[in-house]
């Protein structure tokens, strides 16, 4: 029996897997980008970036440029969390076929 | 929701959301002035030593700058992936692969036409087919490319739209001087275009 309790819920909620599946293909994104690909809205991509940024996941980047600008990467952990996570859902389709 | 249609939904979702955000220029810019170069000294070399009399070879010449610019642009794609410390085939690299082989390989079926002025006959086509080979990547590729797809594919319908013309413009100088001219003028000179306006900047990360 598969054990459900290994996914890691912090990333399987919709939003916040779209964040990370996102970081996880380019080394950052600037927020404004993250905003427009995820059509979410500020206050709402702000909360879930928050939430993964305090659990060590995504690191944060604040840098003027022509003009303000934060950007977001994976962090080590994030990459490994994400990775774990893609690696859970598979076990969950084999165990799903036996 | 079942966990386990749920966590079909989530690789669906992942999949999709990773294939929108790939962008994969599969034409360096350096590449690009490489092919570019290569191409206008070609044509013009041919066209200056090319008459009525003795037509220059055509497709052996184009052969081989292809195979030095497809070099040069794999050198440069290993080692920008060695810069960012990313595999060279990437899912990226194997993204246009797959969207692009189909168009190349009709541009390389061209050579199996035997036609009387056929040289530019296959020159219009292998403007034609880069240009569709560029255009089927361009929903993950970068902007430039686009428009360098866009360019290739207009100059090639333009050229067949006007073939009629071509060939007798074909009949009335020489043969390959045609054809080394459209190649010159759509390799070479858009190459080198977009090679100026992709180059890399300074302040870009």
């Amino acid at each position: 029996m598969f054990d459900f309790e290994k996914l890691d819920k912090l990333i399987h909620e919709k939003g916040r897997l779209g964040i990370m599946t996102l970081l996880a293909t380019r080394p950052r994104w600037p927020f404004q980008d993250l905003k427009s690909e995820l059509k979410m809205s500020d206050g709402n991509l702000i909360t879930h970036l928050r939430t993964l940024h305090d659990a060590g996941l995504v690191a944060v980047t604040k840098e003027v440029l022509d003009r303000p600008q934060t950007s977001y990467a994976l962090t080590a952990r994030g990459r490994k969390a994400f990775g774990d996570y893609l690696s859970v859902l598979e076990q969950i389709l084999k165990a799903g076929r036996k | 929701m079942s966990i386990r249609a749920e966590a079909e939904e989530n690789l669906r979702v992942i999949r999709s959301l990773m294939e929108k955000a790939t962008v994969y220029r599969a034409v360096s810019a350096p590449g690009a002035l490489v092919g570019g170069l290569c191409s206008v000294l070609l044509s013009l070399v041919a066209l200056t030593k090319s008459s009525p009399m003795e037509p220059t070879r055509f497709v052996e010449p184009w052969l081989a700058v292809l195979l030095i610019t497809a070099v040069a642009n794999f050198g440069l794609l290993w080692r920008d992936a060695v810069r960012r410390g990313e595999p060279f085939v990437s899912p990226g690299m194997r993204l246009a692969l797959r969207a692009m082989i189909p168009a190349l390989l009709g541009g390389a079926l061209c050579l199996c036409i035997r036609a009387e002025n056929g040289f530019a006959l296959i020159a219009s086509l292998w403007v034609l087919f880069y240009g569709i080979s560029l255009l089927a990547a361009s929903h993950f590729a970068p902007k430039s490319i686009c428009w360098l797809g866009r360019a290739f594919f207009a100059a090639g319908a333009g050229l067949l739209l006007g073939s009629s013309q071509i060939s007798a413009w074909a009949r009335l100088t020489h043969h390959s001087g045609i054809a080394h001219a459209i190649m010159g003028g759509t390799f070479g000179l858009f190459h080198l275009l977009y090679a100026v306006c992709a180059w890399p900047r300074k302040s870009e990360p």
